[in-house]
């Protein structure tokens, strides 16, 4: 009797359910989010702002939960997602799914009525982009996925900005542009040093299906495009002085990292058999393939320093 | 007639499923709490607007017509200057 009844009982944890929501994203999310509100023009209700954001995190997570529950078994085969509640068993992938698609209504129903129909419109496009068109259709289809997929988590200061505004204009764009630009050199230089679980799993990164030597020189002709879109803003109205200091030095470094990379031989060996632990898994890597773990790092902290030169901007006193 | 078959749950379980409910009557006042604010606050901002709308409405009705008595102030609508 005890083990045909065991699948309806279940032991998950609310940490469980809140690893579901993949918080590292949402932070980075979140951060998107609030530049793009706060750059935006005009002066939102700050407690309708505040709600704003909330619901654009949930609406984050909640696109990873779904991503979560329809990837578990690939999940479990790479060492760097194995750990994750429904790949480990501790969430069972139907209560991921409607955790995902429950969290998704409500943060898109609460979120339009907040700000306006086209930030809830937007945030239920991000939702659908990541977890249907990205997860189920690209991820295994296309050694493309990542640079169509990128558009999904590039849209969160254009559902900031809208949520100010109610429109959606060119600059918003730019901060899209931006973090899509961004997303194929951050993710390859992971894959370059992560292709053997990929290859596992029977996912098409591009080291899988072109080879490093081709992924680098993706990288490299990537970053070649995705400096000038970030030093942009400087010369469009939308960032100053400190945001033309920070894009440009951090570009000059980005594309040094990227040239590095590309004249390395990183992936071309596989990568370590076993990493002790996740965190492990993505920073201790073999000596050949440390440019593409330095780029993978500084990437994330280049990212982080564009958006926050923005709003630095926006204190009282250092104006655009 | 037979007793119908519970699950019966181990302590681990019991304590497990208390967590989530707890979780999930925290995240359900917290979201009543939200849609109560935002009802509030929206519906404040939209009052606010409507009484402002309706005193640019009536100065500029005032403007048009000289002769028609004065309107009385709305409270809390920006006051118009008489026209020299």
């Amino acid at each position: 009797m005890t083990d045909r009844q065991a699948p309806l009982v279940t032991t998950s944890q609310p940490e469980d359910f809140f690893q579901l929501l993949k918080p590292r994203v949402m932070s980075l999310v979140v951060f998107t989010a609030v530049t793009g509100l706060v750059v935006a023009p005009g002066h939102p209700n700050l407690l309708l702002a505040a709600i704003a954001v909330l619901c654009i995190a949930v609406g984050a997570g909640a696109a990873g939960a779904l991503n979560m529950a329809l990837e578990g078994e690939t999940d479990a085969l790479m060492r760097r997602t194995r750990g994750r509640p429904v790949a480990a068993g501790r969430v069972r992938k139907n209560d991921a799914m409607a955790f995902g698609v429950i969290l998704s209504v409500f943060s898109v129903m609460l979120l339009g009525m907040t700000t306006n129909w086209l930030a809830g419109g937007l945030l239920a496009l991000t939702i659908v982009y990541y977890a249907g068109f990205y997860t189920l259709l690209l991820k295994r289809r296309t050694p493309q996925n990542i640079v169509i997929g990128g558009a999904a988590g590039a849209f969160p200061p254009v559902i900031g900005w809208a949520a100010v505004t109610g429109d959606a204009p060119w600059q918003a764009w730019l901060l899209f542009l931006i973090i899509f630009l961004w997303t194929p050199p951050h993710s390859w230089a992971l894959a370059l040093y992560s292709a053997g679980d990929y290859a596992k799993a029977g996912i098409p990164m591009m080291p899988v299906a072109r080879g490093a030597r081709s992924t680098r020189l993706q990288i490299l002709i990537y970053t070649l495009i995705f400096v000038p879109v970030a030093i942009a803003p400087a010369f469009l109205g939308l960032g100053g002085v400190v945001y033309l200091a920070v894009s440009v030095a951090g570009g000059l470094f980005f594309l040094a990292l990227a040239f590095r990379l590309w004249r390395s031989r990183a992936g071309d060996q596989p990568d370590k058999a076993e990493a002790v632990g996740r965190e492990a898994a993505l920073y201790d890597v073999r000596a050949e393939a440390k440019p593409a773990r330095n780029l993978f790092a500084f990437s994330i902290l280049y990212l982080m320093a564009l958006f926050s030169a923005l709003l630095v901007e926006q204190l009282p006193g250092l104006g655009a | 007639m037979t007793r119908p078959d519970f699950v019966k749950l181990t302590d681990e379980q019991v304590q497990a499923r208390k967590r989530r409910n707890v979780a999930i009557a925290l995240g359900l006042v917290g979201f009543i709490v939200l849609v109560f604010i935002v009802t509030v606050t929206n519906l404040q901002r939209n009052t606010e607007a409507r009484k402002a709308a309706e005193a640019a409405a009536l100065a500029t009705v005032e403007r048009a017509d000289p002769a028609l008595p004065a309107p009385a102030p709305v409270e809390g609508a920006p006051v118009s200057e008489p026209a020299q």
